[in-house]
C-alpha cells in the first residue's frame, strides 16, 4: 500500500465512521485489508479504494473494512494495575456511593470479543460488595463479528495468559477445548453494537458509573477524541470513572475530568457538583 | 487546600473542594465582555491545572488574537508560578502564527528564562519564518537557550532548519550535538553516514547516531550498522536494532544483503550476538523486537526459532516473524515442534505459515484444521499457507472451502487452489480434477471464478451453461471465468449466452458480462484477430444507456478495449455530461484515453466534475493529449482544492514534458503546502528544467 492508497483510503474511512488512522498505522492498514484484496477478487489498493467508491457492495464493504481495521486481540485481565485499581480502590468507593440506589453500570467501550467486559463483571463478583445489587456491564463495539463471539462466552486457553487471569478460570467452564463463561457472570454482561462517534446512537446508553475505554482512542482524530469525551462525559454519573489505556490520556482533550491518583493507577474522574 | 483527613487505607479523594465551582465559573466568562479577558488573566494563575486549562479555551475563544496576546505575555513573564507559565505558553503555541512576531522579540535580549521560553513556543507553533531567528541561537552563551532552540528547530522543520541542525554537529558543545541528532531524527533526516560514523565514536552520541543509520540509504550506513548490533551496550545495541527495523520496512531483502552478511561476520567476533538478539526479541519497544527478529533470521540458526516464534504473539510482529522464520530454512520446523503448542492461535498460524513456505509438510493438519475453523482470520492465513504449502492432499480441503457462504473463506480458498495449480502440470490436473464439475452439475460462484483462471477450452460448455444459472452470483462468476480465459487467449470470439447476459435482470451480472465482452475484443484484435463481432459491439454500445451506473461504466471501459471508434461521440457525451455518475464519467474518459481520442473539450469538461477520481481520468488522459488547452487544464487542476487531485496534475505535467509550464510548475511548487503534492511538483520541476525550451 503505497502512502496515496494509504491517504485516500484513510480518508474514506474516516468520511464513513469517523475512525481516524495516523500517518504511523499505515502499516496496521496495510496489513488488515489485504485479506480484503482477496476476498473480491482485487488487484491492489488503488482497485480497492475504487471498489469502496463506487461498487454496488460498498456500503457493507466499508463496514468490513472498518471491522478488520478495528478488531484487535485481546486477553482477559489486561492492563492489571489499572484493573487492581478498579477492583481495590474504585468499586468500594462505589460500593458506598451508590449504596441507596443499589444500582451498578459499568462501560466497556470497544469490547472486541468480550475479554474486557467479562473481566470487569468478574471482578465485581469477586468484589462481593454488589450482591443483590442491580448490576450491568455494557460491551459495545464497532465490529459486529467480534459481538457475536463476545456473546457467546466461549474462550481458547491463550485468552488466559496474563498472570492474573488464571485465577479467574474459576468462572468457566471447560467445554472441549474453550472455556466457557458461567452463567452467573454471563447475566451481569450485555453487549450491543455502536460507533462511539454515532451521536445518533448514544440513545442507547444509560447512565454509567464508570467508562472503560481502553486503546480505542488511537483510531481517532484530536476533533473525534474531544466528542467522544464529551459524551462519556455526558453520559458518566457525578463522580463516575473513566479508565483509558495507559498510554493515553486527555492531555489537550479536556479538562472536564479530574485526574485522581489512587493507589495503583491514575484514572479520571468527572467531578461532583460543588454543592 | 485539604480537606478531611482519609481512613487508613482509603483512597485519597481530590483535596480541592472548591476546584470544580471555579472551573464552572470560568466556563461562563466571556473574554468578549468588558473586563472579560482581564478576569480570564486574574483565574489564570489558579492552582488548578484543571481551571487553567479552562482560562486558555476562553482566550482561545475570542475571535482576535491581537487583545489576548497582551494577556498572555504579562502571565508568561509573571511571577505566579510555572503552571501559570504553562498555561500561557500553551495558550501562545495555539495562537499559532499571529504570536510569531512578539517571540521573535522576546529571542533578543532578555532574561534567560523569557527566549527560552519563547524558542519553545515557536516550536510548537511550527512556523519557518522562525527558523533563521532560532538558528541564530545555537550558537548562544545560555545552554538552556541553545536546547531549547535546537529542539524547536526539530519541530519546524524545512531546509534552513536541518542545515543549522547538519551545522550544529560540528560544534564543540556535545548536549548541542545530542539535541541536533535528536531533531534531526525527529525530522527524518540522516546526515552522511561517515559523519554518523564519527559520531557514533562519541559514546553519548551513539545511540541516536544508530538511530540515524535506519534513515540513510548510504551503503557505509549498513557497514556502521552491523557493528552498532553487537555494541558491547544493550541500549546502543537497541538503537541499532531500532535502525535496522525502519531499514527493513523500507529497504528490499536484496537491499539488505550487506547489512545481512556484515551482523553473520559481526557474530564471529561477538559470540554472544545471538543470545543478546534473542534476548531483545522480548523488548517492550516492537521497533527493538523487530529488529531482533531481522537479526536472528540473518544470523540463520534454526535453534532460535521458538524465540522468533513467540514474537509472533504480538501482533505487529507477525510479518516479520514470518519472513524471519522462513528465512531460518529447513531446520526450523524440528526446533519449533515444542513451542507450536504454546502459541496463541495467530501467532501459530504465522509459524505454521512460514513453515508452509518452507515446504514442511508436517504443518499440512494443523493447517486443515485451523482452514476448517471459524475464527475467520485464521482460516484466512491458513488458507493461504496451504496454497503455499503446495501440498496435493490440501486440494480436497481447499475445494470443500469454495462453496463456502463466506466470501471470505471461498476467495482464499480460490486463490489458494490457483496458487497450487501454477505449480506444475501435476498439481494443475489434480485441482482441476477435483474442481471441474460432473455433468450437470452446479458450481459455486468461487470455483467457477477459479476454473476461469486455471482451465482451458475444455471448461467453455461449462461456463456457458452457468451464464443461464437461476443463481446471479454464478451468472456473474460464469461471466468473469469468460474474462478470465480470453485474458489467456482461450474462447471465441463472443458465445451468444455472453451476449443475453447483457440484458439479465440483475445489473452484477450485465456489467460482468459487460467486461468480459471488453477483455474478448481486446483479444479479438491482436494481429491475426478478427475484431470484436459487429453484433456484439451493438450490444455493448446500447449497454451505455443502461439504467445501472456500474453497467454503463464497464460498457463504457469495454468499447475502450475494443477499439470501437464509432462510438467515440457517445463516449465523449457520457465523459463530458454534466453530474453524470463519477463512475460512469471516469470509465468514459479511460476508453477515449486508452483510444487515443481523448479531445481537449472533453477533457476540460469531465475536469470540471464534481467527483475528483473524474477529475484525475481527465488530468491522466491530458498528459498526453495534443496542444495547448491539455497544458492549461494540468496547471489548473494543480490548483484544486484536492491534494490527490493536485498530485495527479503535477505528475501528469511530468508526464507531459512541455518545458514551457516549467516556470508555472514552480511557481505552484512554491506555494504548495501539502508534502505529496511539494514532492509530485518538485519532480515536475526537475525534469521540466532539465528539458530544453
Amino acid at each position: 500500500m503505497g502512502p496515496v492508497e494509504f491517504r485516500l483510503l484513510r480518508d474514506l474511512i474516516h468520511e464513513h465512521c469517523g475512525i481516524y488512522f495516523r500517518d504511523e498505522l499505515r502499516y496496521l492498514m496495510e496489513r488488515r485489508l489485504g485479506p480484503r484484496l482477496k476476498v473480491h477478487g482485487l488487484a491492489d489498493f488503488d482497485a480497492y479504494h475504487r471498489f469502496l467508491r463506487y461498487d454496488a457492495q460498498r456500503r457493507a464493504e466499508l463496514d468490513s473494512a472498518v471491522e478488520a481495521l478495528t478488531t484487535n486481540e485481546t486477553y482477559f485481565y489486561r492492563e492489571p494495575h489499572q484493573l487492581r485499581a478498579f477492583a481495590s480502590e474504585i468499586l468500594p468507593m462505589l460500593a458506598e456511593a451508590r449504596q441507596r440506589e443499589r444500582k451498578l453500570r459499568i462501560w466497556s467501550a470497544g469490547c472486541s470479543s468480550g475479554e474486557e467486559a467479562y473481566t470487569i463483571a468478574i471482578l465485581v463478583k469477586d468484589s462481593g460488595l454488589f450482591e443483590g445489587w442491580d448490576v450491568n456491564v455494557y460491551g459495545s463495539d464497532i465490529a459486529r463479528r467480534v459481538l457475536a463471539a463476545a456473546r457467546s462466552g466461549a474462550y481458547g486457553g491463550h485468552a488466559f495468559r496474563a498472570p492474573e487471569a488464571a485465577a479467574m478460570k474459576r468462572w468457566f467452564r471447560p467445554e472441549g477445548a474453550k472455556w466457557v463463561v458461567d452463567d452467573a457472570v454471563r447475566a451481569l454482561v450485555s453487549f450491543g453494537h455502536l460507533n462511539l462517534l454515532d451521536e445518533g446512537m448514544m440513545g442507547l446508553v444509560g447512565r454509567m458509573d464508570v467508562v472503560f475505554c481502553r486503546n480505542v482512542m488511537i483510531y481517532f482524530d484530536i476533533p473525534a477524541r474531544k466528542r467522544v469525551v464529551r459524551m462519556f462525559r455526558d453520559k458518566l454519573a457525578d463522580g463516575g470513572f473513566l479508565l483509558l489505556g495507559h498510554s493515553e490520556s486527555l492531555l489537550n482533550v479536556t479538562a472536564d475530568f479530574q485526574l485522581v491518583h489512587l493507589r495503583n493507577d491514575l484514572v479520571y474522574r468527572k467531578p461532583r457538583p460543588t454543592p | 487546600m485539604t480537606g478531611p483527613p482519609e481512613a487508613p487505607g482509603r483512597t485519597p479523594v481530590p483535596s480541592d473542594p472548591g476546584e470544580e465551582l471555579r472551573y464552572q465559573a470560568v466556563a461562563r466568562l466571556d473574554p468578549l465582555q468588558p473586563g472579560g479577558l482581564e478576569r480570564l488573566a486574574a483565574v489564570l494563575a489558579d492552582p488548578s491545572w484543571r481551571v487553567r486549562m479552562a482560562v486558555v479555551e476562553r482566550l482561545l475563544s475570542h475571535p482576535d488574537p491581537a487583545p489576548v496576546l497582551p494577556v498572555l505575555f504579562q502571565a508568561l513573564t509573571s511571577a505566579a508560578g510555572a503552571g501559570t507559565r504553562n498555561a500561557a505558553a500553551l495558550a501562545l503555541a495555539r495562537v499559532g502564527a499571529a504570536a510569531v512576531p512578539a517571540l521573535l522579540e522576546r529571542l533578543g535580549p532578555g532574561p534567560s528564562e523569557v527566549r527560552t521560553t519563547a524558542a519553545e513556543i515557536l516550536g510548537g507553533i511550527r512556523d519557518r519564518g522562525a527558523a533563521r531567528a532560532l538558528s541564530g541561537l545555537l550558537a548562544d552563551a545560555d545552554a538552556n537557550l541553545r536546547a531549547a532552540a535546537v529542539e524547536a528547530l526539530g519541530k519546524i522543520g524545512g531546509p534552513e532548519a536541518a542545515q543549522a541542525l547538519l551545522g550544529a554537529l560540528d560544534s564543540g558543545d556535545e548536549p548541542l550535538r545530542l539535541g541536533a541528532l535528536d531533531a534531526l531524527e525527529r525530522l527524518r533526516i540522516a546526515p552522511p553516514a561517515a559523519r554518523l560514523a564519527e559520531l557514533s565514536r562519541v559514546r553519548a552520541l551513539r545511540r541516536p547516531a544508530f538511530r540515524l543509520l535506519g534513515l540513510s540509504d548510504e551503503p557505509e550506513a549498513l557497514r556502521i550498522l552491523a557493528g552498532g548490533v553487537a555494541d558491547p551496550s544493550r541500549s546502543c545495541r537497541e538503537a541499532a536494532l531500532i535502525a535496522v527495523a525502519q531499514l527493513a520496512a523500507r529497504r528490499s531483502p536484496a537491499d539488505l544483503a550487506p547489512l545481512a552478511a556484515g551482523v553473520r561476520d559481526a557474530a564471529l567476533g561477538e559470540p554472544s550476538l545471538p543470545a543478546w538478539a534473542e534476548e531483545a526479541v522480548r523488548s517492550e519497544d516492537r521497533r527493538v523486537a523487530e529488529g531482533a527478529v531481522r537479526v536472528l533470521a540473518w544470523l540463520g540458526d534454526p535453534s532460535r526459532a521458538p524465540a522468533v516464534a513467540e514474537a509472533a504473539e504480538d501482533e505487529d510482529l507477525r510479518p516479520a516473524v514470518l519472513e524471519a522464520l522462513r528465512d531460518l530454512g529447513p531446520g526450523t520446523g524440528p526446533a519449533l515442534a515444542g513451542t507450536l503448542p504454546r502459541l496463541s492461535p495467530g501467532a501459530r498460524v504465522t509459524a505454521l505459515a512460514a513453515l508452509a513456505r518452507l515446504g514442511d509438510a508436517s504443518v499440512l493438519p494443523d493447517l486443515l484444521a485451523m482452514a476448517a475453523g471459524e475464527d475467520e482470520a485464521l482460516r484466512g492465513a491458513a488458507v493461504e499457507a496451504l496454497g503455499r504449502l503446495g501440498d496435493l492432499r490440501a486440494v480436497p480441503a481447499l475445494a470443500a472451502l469454495l462453496d463456502h457462504p463466506d466470501a471470505g473463506a471461498s476467495g482464499p480458498a480460490a486463490a489458494a487452489l490457483a496458487a497450487l495449480a501454477s505449480r506444475g502440470r501435476a498439481t494443475r490436473a489434480e485441482v482441476l480434477a477435483r474442481c471441474r464439475p460432473v455433468p450437470e452439475g452446479r458450481l459455486p460462484a468461487a470455483q467457477l471464478r477459479l476454473l476461469g483462471q486455471v482451465g482451458d477450452a475444455a471448461d467453455l460448455p461449462t461456463f456457458h451453461r452457468a451464464l443461464r444459472d437461476p443463481r446471479p452470483a454464478t451468472r456473474v462468476a460464469a461471466a468473469q471465468a469468460l474474462e478470465a480465459l480470453a485474458a489467456r487467449r482461450i474462447g471465441e470470439a463472443c458465445p451468444p449466452a455472453l451476449l443475453d447476459a447483457l440484458d439479465d435482470s440483475v445489473p452484477a451480472v450485465r456489467a460482468a458480462a459487460a467486461e468480459a465482452i471488453g477483455t474478448l475484443g481486446q483479444a479479438a484484435r491482436r494481429p491475426g484477430g478478427t475484431g470484436l463481432p459487429e453484433e456484439a459491439a451493438r450490444e455493448l454500445a446500447a449497454t451505455l444507456h443502461d439504467e445501472e451506473p456500474a453497467v454503463r461504466a464497464a460498457a463504457a471501459l469495454a468499447l475502450g478495449r475494443c477499439g470501437r471508434f464509432e462510438h467515440v461521440g457517445a463516449l465523449a457525451e457520457l465523459a463530458g455530461a454534466a453530474g453524470a455518475p463519477p463512475e460512469v464519467a471516469s470509465a468514459a474518459v479511460r476508453a477515449l484515453a486508452e483510444m487515443g481520442r481523448a479531445e481537449p473539450a472533453v477533457l476540460e469538461r469531465a475536469a470540471r466534475h464534481p467527483d475528483p477520481e473524474v477529475v484525475k481520468e481527465a488530468v491522466a488522459a491530458a498528459a498526453a493529449a495534443p496542444g495547448g488547452a491539455a497544458g492549461e487544464l494540468l496547471l489548473d487542476a494543480a490548483s484544486h482544492p484536492r491534494w490527490d487531485v493536485r498530485r495527479a496534475a503535477a505528475r501528469a505535467i511530468a508526464a507531459r514534458g512541455d518545458p514551457a509550464l516549467a516556470a508555472a510548475a514552480r511557481r505552484l511548487l512554491e506555494a504548495e503546502e501539502d508534502p505529496m503534492v511539494a514532492e509530485a511538483l518538485a519532480d515536475a520541476v526537475r525534469v521540466l528544467e532539465r528539458r530544453p525550451a
